[in-house]
């Protein structure tokens, strides 16, 4: 692959793309703010390249730390004006989601997710759905190997039991 | 590996073997082995979580965020160096310094990482950077 090549960045965004939408949707629970987050990440990829350091990271790595960031910022954002005026009703998602996707327990999953406190979330989204390896997921939350599996499983324990009615 | 760890693997970790830490997948292979109703029990239990989780919604990006990403990305242009313009002005110096240096990284980029989406994305970056540090060349 050349440098620059137009094909090439296009095949890494086609790769990439999805992976930091799901990330995000995932951390967010917010179609909007997912595409927000996703769409950052990569500005700054663009910018921040030319002073990654190769070697310490994978792109890949790298790119999450980035967009995980860009939802802490949100999540705290979040807190702050619920603190200063509640909500008037919980966001769903776009319309488009509600009538196309499997809006029962695919709903009550995302909303089982969106509950569980944000370090067991991450730790979730992290092994579960952007399938890193222990090592990767501990290192990007820097926690320890030991620490990210009590998160993980204190936070598959709360999905359990949120979900549980699923299975009876 | 005990039953115990076992189960905290798989309450941690899903009910696939094949997703739990590399170092530990052996002996959870022996243990399923050897214990078929406990440990395949607490697979059977934690598989149950892991579909429930796949059923989350998954977003796929619209055309239109793929393009802003797109229209974003560093350009790779053709770096024009004639030798007239490398010693034409004040902030040629700094120009050609900074070509060299990142000419030489993606020599290093590219023969020290074996992970390909990282040489492209540097190269395109510094192919970027290189246009404007040496002047804007467009």
């Amino acid at each position: 692959m050349g440098r620059g090549d137009p094909a090439a960045i296009q095949a890494l965004v086609s790769r990439k793309l999805p992976r930091m939408l799901q990330l995000a949707h995932r951390m967010l629970n917010d179609a909007a703010e997912a595409e927000d987050v996703a769409q950052e990440a990569f500005l700054r990829a663009w910018k921040q390249a030319p002073t990654w350091v190769p070697g310490a990271a994978r792109f890949d790595t790298w790119l999450h730390r980035v967009a995980l960031n860009l939802c802490y910022d949100r999540l705290r954002r979040r807190r702050e004006v619920s603190m200063a005026e509640p909500p008037e009703q919980v966001d769903t998602g776009p319309a488009a989601d509600r009538g196309l996707l499997a809006r029962d327990t695919g709903l009550r999953v995302s909303a089982a997710l969106a509950d569980l406190p944000d370090r067991q979330r991450e730790a979730v989204v992290l092994c579960h759905y952007q399938d890193l390896t222990n090592i990767e997921a501990a290192a990007l939350m820097g926690v320890t190997v030991d620490a990210l599996e009590s998160l993980l499983a204190r936070g598959r324990r709360a999905l359990r039991a949120a979900l549980a009615d699923l299975r009876e | 590996m005990t039953l115990e760890r076992f189960r905290m693997l798989a309450e941690a970790y899903g009910g696939s073997l094949t997703r739990w830490p590399a170092a530990e997948q052996d002996a959870a292979f022996a243990l399923l082995a050897a214990s078929p109703d406990e440990a395949g029990a607490i697979l059977a239990e934690a598989r149950d979580l892991d579909e429930d989780l796949d059923a989350a919604a998954r977003l796929s990006p619209t055309l239109a965020l793929r393009q802003s990403v797109m229209a974003a990305a560093p350009r790779a242009r053709p770096v024009r160096a004639p030798a007239r313009r490398w010693f034409a002005g004040a902030g040629v110096g700094i120009g050609l310094a900074a070509v060299a240096v990142a000419g030489v990284m993606i020599g290093v980029n590219l023969s020290v990482t074996s992970a390909g989406e990282d040489a492209v994305v540097l190269a395109a970056a510094y192919s970027a950077g290189m246009v404007d540090d040496a002047g804007g060349d467009s």
